[in-house]
């Protein structure tokens, strides 16, 4: 049951429940984050490292709305917005036009700045350093 | 209805995005209000020396953690007026200011503890690390 009654519930901790996916080369189901999902899985491609995985609508989540995404392929895979959205990733239009590269064992935070900017992904190594900003091509 | 668990199981927790307005004086315009998630600053009324204040540490608990979506031109971000709190280890009551740049970069500020203050770290709407800011006068 959706809690309404407090702006600010205090809590002790918060589980979120992890959606496992694959990527593809299509949109689908199989591929597609759901909106307001928080924690991904990417456990596998279906054909190669050129398939991928579809972030949600923009409009279809709030501003500063921010996705963890394990890459758990064990190979190189491709993020992507909505085909034909027109949405952008690190300020390019990765609706198919270009994609965002993931590599395996990287953690990923992709954030939504606005529906006009799109999202900003950045990511973290397995062990915590940095990763160079991928710019989607 | 209150949510009767204190470690409630999700699959996410949309935040919602408070608008503030960046200014030159403190008001309800520019102040995040505590517990507040997520802050989507809109243009500043003056420019780019114009603010948004964090909450008073005293009223959030140590981890709490504050993304704030910076506009377009570049802003401030300061602790209230005259407490004497930090961000990155420096009064930044106005007696010093967090000052980030242009191009809708993206900042989290964590309440480390209210002696320390806010520990502040960011990122450019393309996913590049911003280096780390030194508030200055």
């Amino acid at each position: 049951m959706p809690n309404n009654s407090q702006l600010y519930p205090p809590f002790a901790g918060v589980h979120f429940k992890v959606k496992n996916i694959t990527a593809d080369d299509s949109d689908s189901a199989l591929n597609t984050i759901p909106a307001g999902v928080v924690s991904v899985n990417v456990v596998g491609v279906t054909n190669d490292t050129d398939d991928y995985i579809v972030l949600p609508l923009l409009k279809t989540v709030q501003d500063g709305h921010e996705i963890s995404i394990q890459c758990a392929t064990g190979g190189a895979f491709e993020m992507r917005t909505p085909a034909s959205s027109t949405e952008l990733i690190n300020n390019k239009d990765c609706d198919g036009t270009t994609e965002y590269l993931c590599t395996d064992t990287e953690v990923l935070k992709v954030v939504k700045i606005d529906d006009t900017i799109g999202w900003m992904a950045h990511a973290y190594s397995a062990i915590g350093a940095v990763v160079t900003a991928v710019v989607p091509d | 209805m209150a949510n009767p668990s204190t470690t409630p199981n999700l699959k996410g927790v949309n935040f919602e995005a408070v608008q503030l307005t960046p200014d030159d004086s403190e008001s309800v315009l520019n102040i995040i209000p505590s517990g507040a998630k997520v802050v989507k600053c809109l243009d500043g009324v003056n420019g780019v020396n114009d603010f948004v204040t964090l909450p008073s540490l005293a009223t959030v608990r140590d981890g709490h953690s504050i993304m704030i979506i910076c506009n377009t031109a570049g802003m401030e971000i300061r602790t209230p007026a005259s407490d004497a709190e930090e961000i990155n280890s420096e009064n930044c009551d106005g007696t010093k200011e967090y000052t980030v740049a242009a191009g809708d970069q993206i900042h989290y500020f964590t309440k480390i503890d209210s002696t320390i203050g806010w520990m502040g770290n960011g990122y450019t709407a393309i996913g590049a690390v911003v280096g780390a800011i030194t508030p200055g006068a």
